[in-house]
């Protein structure tokens, strides 16, 4: 800022000695030290760009872990209740929108508050008239800020919102694009994405007008002010009351002095979006952390469940057995058990890679046990799997799902295999098999719970839902 | 390939154009604003009557106003043409992948999609807003304020160094900085897709995930992508100080020199000394326009690499078995389905793969079609209903080949129920009306009352129920009720039921069969495909076709 200043002084000083008719050479000293404070403001300019894009990407990212933490404690319940998409939305690009707040609002906010004053001090000690402009000019920023900022805050929660509403269209559609085109509905879609995305346009331009508008009411105030400066000098000058030099000097701060200011006002729209989602993460750790103090026990007790048999979860249709099955894997804990899940979940990579999922070593003897019990000799153990086993049919995606829970039981020795369905998609003989296998594993010690709505050998205790489910 | 991807994101209408105008408008009228100030300020300094002065007061005044107004109206353009840009591109996209359902569409999920069309389609307004705008801006608005000077100026002198520095700049400064920038600007922004991408799949199999213990290491490469990342914000950072200070330096040296050249010239007496302030501020100005520029590198790597995902979607070939082509024979009533040595695949897939099917259907006809799971079932149902074109033999629709007819027409006739129906986070009626948009209330509670789900709903709220996401507010049974209930609303001539009963409770799956059985035999006209790995003798029916 000093430099600034310098540099604005030098120049000022150059032009009007020449101006006077002083000989050129005789000045030219001050063109030397301009140099030299180009110079060194240049360097300056070069740290303070490089220091303020570090501190952003921590912040963002140590808010991203927390909220990570968050969705993982609060459970597989909490997160059937809300959209993974708006919540992915949330995790990915609305908090890349924060990069804006920390790298470049709170510097900014810093050095003006730090510059500000000092520009008008300067002005004022140059020229009592323009200092005196600049003081009374200089609080109509803020206010139209703050003006602004209220009228914003609506559209920019309806913008966020649109937006939530446009991924989640296109999750919706694209998930059920089958049945769309099943129901002759596709040729119809394009015309309502386009309606979505021209309602986001809409109230995105709503937003930016007010943003726009506010960088229009501080520019028009930021120019209104130098412009009634400059002009005042210059009638100041003619009446011969004001020395050039001090005339341009005060000319060339002037502005200066407003453009911190404004910047803030700028910045603070482009980061408000990253705001706004930070907030909304806030409240998911919030969430997690209320819930984690009164964690919600099943009605039946674990010791329910007795090792070496294996219990059936019964119920009628939307009785909540998968719900059950999930109140007791987080009152058992993840670590001690085995699971399959309703939706299989499978993920992009070879069988192999799906049946070791996640175990640090794949031990090759365990995949083929493991394979051999949930019976898919048929299938190659290095063919890819597909997004969420989408190359596979869907009882090959469900018997890989099963054989996957058998190797984490067989690999870790834990106590639990919890299968929910796992017999939805087979034909008897195949469910004949793997209901045997199941059976080996109970009589090798391992506690078993089963929902299905079939009932098959070996089953020791049956239990409904409702006798499992927490209190609400 | 260049020209193709700038091809995907570049507005060509009218308000971008305009956009351009007033940008260009914008920084003209900011460096005027600066000269008309120095001029005014000098010619004051000799202390003139004050109505010589008036015309440089009223320009220094209209030249602030003037950019003000020109940088809102700018701003309003240039983004409402780039975002009605994004609002073209999204159904373009959408058209191209949705013709792939449900044989075609790659492994990815539906997710990924989803994304592309919000996230990657949402930056390429890089190109327009922050590529194209300032670096047109900057370059016009550099050309006529050298030549503006040149015509004023009696002194080659006095211009001649703001060309150079421009020209300095244009092929040195802002060249190498994108050079030093363009490599970890790529990495930033691969890697900030990467960190999204993980993220995005972490969310949502985050229940697997951690029930698998594979937590630590999803969050683990979160973790090692996000410092990568950094390291190549901090990179780009760097690069970005270097060209602004590299560039401010530039500038100042245009100050010093211009003012250096005027000082001489007005020594000499070439140069009237009222100009000699503008000269010299006038560099300061053109550095406040030319400035933006050095952001443009980002930008355009951060477009790079989404403008990359868009055009590979947008370049998406439909696989024969899927195109449908220019049939366009009307359809209204099905006398035969007919399969002809049939063969079927998956587009680029062995998998499920059947061969040398033949049968016939007339109406009233009930087909049943067992075998192990991975006999190809699925594939055979979208053989049937038109989703899949053979690649062996023949699929006749009253003895003409299927794909003849136009595809609306089949689609209107043939139903095909799948495995796991899709039901759409909404409301029950949401839900049913997508099989006949125009249906009445009365209507679709009549339908209710046929599949049996009448009951369910009257207890919930009704037509009004929501189903929520993915349907987790209905079992599995229901989910094919509504299903069922959609496609008889749709009134489809030949229904195929995949697996049906396949998340159905054993104790309810007979009564589904049954219903099922009884529901479609009401319709003579009827042709019943049911495929299931759990046959039940409800079923009656006339033809059995065992895959193995």
């Amino acid at each position: 800022m000093a430099l600034t200043v310098a540099f604005a002084w030098l120049l000022s000083h150059f032009v009007s000695a020449v101006f006077a008719g002083v000989q050129s050479a005789s000045v030219i000293w001050a063109l030397w030290l301009l140099l030299a404070v180009g110079a060194g403001r240049a360097a300056l300019i070069w740290l303070q760009e490089w220091l303020s894009a570090i501190a952003g990407a921590r912040a963002k990212a140590q808010l991203r872990a927390r909220l990570l933490d968050a969705l993982t404690a609060l459970g597989p319940n909490w997160m059937n209740r809300h959209n993974t998409a708006e919540i992915t939305l949330l995790a990915t690009k609305q908090l890349d929108a924060l990069d804006a707040y920390f790298s470049k609002f709170l510097p900014q906010l810093v050095y003006t508050a730090m510059v500000t004053p000092v520009f008008t001090a300067i002005i004022f000690a140059s020229d009592f008239w323009s200092g005196v402009t600049v003081i009374c000019t200089l609080p109509l920023i803020p206010l139209f800020m703050i003006f602004i900022g209220w009228a914003t805050q609506g559209v920019q929660n309806q913008q966020l919102s649109a937006m939530n509403q446009l991924s989640r269209h296109f999750g919706e559609v694209l998930r059920g694009v089958t049945t769309l085109k099943v129901f002759g509905r596709l040729p119809h879609q394009p015309a309502i994405i386009a309606k979505t995305s021209d309602d986001y346009r809409r109230k995105t331009m709503k937003v930016l007008r007010y943003s726009f508008l506010s960088g229009l009411a501080l520019e028009v105030a930021a120019s209104l002010s130098v412009a009634l400066i400059a002009v005042s000098i210059g009638l100041r000058l003619i009446d011969g009351s004001l020395q050039l030099e001090t005339g341009l000097f005060v000319l060339l701060l002037a502005p200066e002095a407003y453009l911190p200011l404004r910047q803030v006002g700028a910045h603070f729209h482009a980061s408000n979006e990253g705001v706004t989602a930070s907030a909304r993460a806030l409240d998911i750790i919030d969430e997690a952390a209320r819930s984690e103090s009164a964690p919600k026990q099943p009605r039946a007790n674990v010791a329910t469940f007795r090792p070496g048999s294996i219990t059936r979860i019964t119920g009628v249709s939307g009785a909540g057995k998968t719900t059950a099955m999930n109140a007791l894997r987080e009152a058992i804990g993840a670590k001690n058990i085995a699971w399959l899940p309703q939706n299989v979940g499978l993920m992009s990579g070879s069988v192999r890679a799906n049946i070791a999922a996640f175990a640090g070593t794949v031990d090759e003897n365990l995949v083929v046990r493991a394979a051999d019990i949930a019976g898919i000799g048929e299938l190659n153990l290095a063919a890819e799997v597909g997004h969420g086993g989408s190359a596979l049919s869907g009882g090959q995606a469900q018997r890989v799902g099963i054989a996957r829970a058998v190797y984490r039981l067989l690999d870790t020795d834990c106590d639990w295999l919890l299968l929910d369905e796992p017999f939805a998609a087979l034909d008897s003989a195949r469910t004949e098999s793997i209901s045997s296998g199941i059976r080996r594993i109970a009589r090798s010690g391992k506690t078993v719970v089963v929902i299905s709505h079939q009932n098959f050998e070996g089953v020791l205790a049956e239990i409904t839902a409702s006798e499992v489910l927490p209190d609400a | 390939m260049l020209k193709r991807l700038i091809e995907v994101g570049l507005p060509r209408d009218n308000r971008f154009a305009l956009g351009l105008f007033l940008a260009v408008l914008e920084g003209a009228f900011a460096v005027s604003l600066l000269a008309v100030s120095a001029w005014l300020i000098s010619a004051a300094a000799e202390q003139p009557p004050l109505m010589w002065l008036n015309e440089a007061i009223v320009g220094v005044r209209g030249f602030a106003l003037g950019r003000a107004f020109f940088r809102y109206t700018q701003r309003l353009s240039l983004h409402d043409s780039a975002f009605a840009m994004l609002s073209r591109v999204r159904p373009r996209l959408f058209a191209k992948i949705a013709p792939l359902a449900p044989a075609g569409l790659p492994h990815t999920s539906p997710a990924a999609f989803a994304d592309a069309m919000v996230t990657s389609v949402n930056e390429l307004q890089n190109l327009p807003l922050r590529v194209a705008a300032p670096v047109i801006q900057a370059s016009v608005v550099s050309v006529l304020t050298v030549v503006a000077l040149a015509i004023i100026s009696p002194m080659t002198s006095a211009w001649i160094w703001l060309a150079v520095v421009l020209l300095i700049s244009a092929v040195v400064a802002v060249p190498v900085t994108a050079a030093l920038g363009a490599r970890s600007a790529r990495t930033e922004s691969t890697s900030r897709a990467t960190v999204n991408e993980q993220v995005s799949r972490l969310v949502e199999n985050l229940d697997v995930v951690s029930a698998f213990g594979g937590l630590e290491q999803a969050r683990a490469g979160i973790a090692k992508h996000e410092q990568a990342q950094l390291r190549a914000t901090q990179t780009t950072a760097r690069a970005a100080g270097i060209g602004t200070s590299l560039l401010s330096l530039l500038f100042t040296c245009a100050v010093v020199l211009a003012a250096w050249a005027g000082a001489t010239g007005v020594s000499a007496g070439l140069l009237d000394h009222r100009w000699l302030a503008v000269l010299a501020l006038v560099p300061l100005a053109v550095y406040e326009v030319v400035s933006p520029t050095l952001g443009a590198t980002g930008a355009w790597q951060r477009y790079l690499v989404e403008a990359r995902k868009v055009a590979e979607i947008e370049d998406t070939v439909v696989p024969a078995e899927i195109a449908w082509g220019d049939g366009h024979t009307e359809l209204t009533q099905i006398h035969s389905l007919e399969l002809r040595g049939a063969a079927f695949a998956h587009p680029g897939s062995q998998n499920s793969a059947i061969s040398d099917i033949s049968l016939t259907l007339k109406p009233g006809d009930r087909l049943l079609i067992t075998g192990p799971s991975g006999s190809g079932k699925t594939t055979l149902a979208y053989g049937l209903c038109g989703l899949l074109a053979p690649i062996g033999g023949e699929v006749l629709l009253n003895g003409t080949p299927l794909r003849q007819f136009a595809e609306a027409g089949v689609r209107a006739r043939i139903g095909y129920l799948e495995q796991s129906p899709t039901i759409f986070d909404g409301t029950l009626s949401a839900n049913l009306l997508i099989g006949a948009p125009h249906a009445t209330d009365a209507q679709l509670l009549a339908v209710l009352e046929r599949t049996g789900l009448a009951g369910t709903f009257e207890a919930r709220e009704g037509l009004d129920t929501q189903l929520g996401e993915r349907g987790v507010a209905v079992s599995g049974g229901e989910a094919q009720r509504i299903s069922l209930a959609r496609a008889l609303l749709a009134d489809f001539q030949v229904l195929v039921f995949d697996e049906p009963t396949a998340s159905v409770d054993e104790s309810l799956a007979e009564q589904l069969w049954a219903d099922l059985a009884s529901i479609t035999a009401l319709d003579p006209n009827r042709i019943s495909v049911f495929i299931t790995h759990q046959p039940s003798a409800a079923l009656r029916a006339s033809q059995h076709l065992r895959l193995t």
